[in-house]
């Protein structure tokens, strides 16, 4: 779910901290998850490049100036939720005084919330010019040829292919000849790969 | 994934993870060994354990990768389990998706389009088979001198003329032409995954899909040793060999 993503987990108590990490591993397979046990570590490490930042509720009110700042990455560790109250449709809260699956339920709920619209599967649809790139590989052209034959530059038709190979998750030129067969875009006599 | 130590009884370690029964098989290890230890095993077939241990625990474990520990085993017995996997592959794993392929073309109806597919692993295939062959008739036994010139009385000239023989091959040069072999595997699956369409057998695709997936982390495993392992140990004795000379 969490592919790509890079996650703090920000917390004094070390055995929290771990747990939170390896439940994050375990169940959401981000990136990377980063353990800081304070305030110091973390921020000279800068949070510019995390996605999500996990962290317990004491640290939140000591630095609460400095966390304001940032607090759509914010996930807040608190025992029970009534400590909560009145705040959560600022902040996203996680109760950590319940079973595990309750813990990743909740995870899960807030983490969904923020990454669903980066999930649509018709992004990953190609388009138009795509498919007339993904032809003439799948025939076997080199991007010269197809930068000649589509009247574009050769730049271009590199970004066009690595786009297919993100969109398609099919690396190899073989692969993507034989997607090209299987959808009939092209047709077996024309392929050479 | 728990670490797996030689104190364990085999059967244990294969309950752990059932992949490990081909890896185990490359050792000469056959299944029925009732309540021995992985010592016991090793001892009985004059297996190294530290090297099985440590080749079954990077298998087992994929962020488990102890470098300095592998590159304290004797280059020969790496080759060794090279040689055994490359076999394993061409013997046993290629043909077994071959024929499954095969069975689900059978059993698919004749409008269903799997014939690309089995046309783009047939020329994997080929491509596989050339891989493995300019290691085992190039690289391996180069990498043999090289292990001889090192242990055994040293004598520049005869060095010299081997070099000269193989035209100043080296381990570097091994290195730029080893190219990738497991994205391949990796896009059919994918292809299979995500776009067959029509009708087909279920059953059958999921094994093709299951076995092409255990030969593709098989050879990362394979590749791993030799990109990680086997090429900077040799490369190390050519500096030594080299100094020598110069």
């Amino acid at each position: 779910m969490l592919k790509g993503k890079h996650i703090a987990v920000l917390s004094t108590n070390c055995l929290q901290s771990l747990g939170i990490k390896s439940m994050m591993m375990e169940y959401f397979s981000p990136e990377s998850a980063q353990i800081f046990n304070d305030f110091n570590d973390f921020n000279e490490h800068g949070h510019s490049n995390m996605d999500f930042i996990i962290l317990d509720s004491d640290l939140f009110i000591i630095n609460n100036e400095f966390f304001q700042t940032i607090k759509n990455k914010l996930i807040i560790l608190v025992e029970g939720l009534n400590n909560a109250n009145g705040y959560q449709s600022f902040y996203s809260f996680i109760n950590i005084n319940l079973s595990q699956a309750e813990i990743v339920e909740q995870f899960e709920k807030v983490i969904l919330s923020r990454v669903r619209n980066q999930l649509t599967d018709n992004q990953e649809e190609l388009s138009v010019r795509e498919i007339d790139v993904l032809k003439l590989v799948a025939e076997g052209l080199i991007n010269k040829q197809i930068a000649d034959k589509l009247f574009i530059s050769q730049h271009t038709v590199i970004t066009h292919r690595k786009n297919i190979n993100r969109k398609l998750g099919i690396k190899t030129v073989s692969g993507l000849t034989v997607y090209a067969l299987l959808n009939g875009l092209i047709s077996s006599d024309q392929d050479r790969a | 994934m728990t670490l797996i130590s030689s104190e364990m009884k085999m059967a244990d370690v294969i309950h752990q993870n059932h992949l490990l029964i081909p890896l185990i098989n490359r050792f000469d290890v056959r299944l029925g060994f009732g309540e021995k230890t992985v010592k016991t095993i090793c001892n009985d077939l004059q297996i190294d354990t530290d090297f099985f241990i440590t080749i079954i625990n990077t298998f087992n474990n994929e962020n488990y990768f102890p470098e300095k520990k592998l590159f304290t085993f004797n280059v020969l017995i790496i080759l060794k389990y090279l040689r055994k996997t490359h076999n394993y592959y061409l013997d046993i794993q290629i043909p077994l998706i071959e024929r499954h392929i095969n069975a689900l073309i059978n059993a698919s109806p004749s409008d269903s389009n799997l014939e690309p597919i089995k046309k783009f692993f047939l020329n994997y295939k080929r491509e596989l088979i050339i891989h493995i062959s300019r290691e085992e008739a190039v690289t391996f036994p180069f990498i043999e001198k090289i292990h001889q010139f090192t242990y055994n009385l040293f004598d520049p000239d005869i060095y010299k003329e081997y070099m000269e023989s193989t035209k100043y091959y080296s381990i570097k040069k091994f290195d730029e032409d080893h190219d990738n072999i497991d994205d391949k595997l990796y896009d059919l699956q994918n292809i299979l995954i995500k776009y067959v369409s029509g009708q087909f057998d279920e059953t059958l695709i999921n094994t093709v899909i299951f076995e092409v997936y255990r030969l593709e982390k098989d050879i990362k495993d394979h590749t791993r040793l030799e990109d990680k392992i086997l090429i900077p140990m040799v490369s190390d004795m050519e500096n030594v060999l080299n100094a020598k000379i110069n």
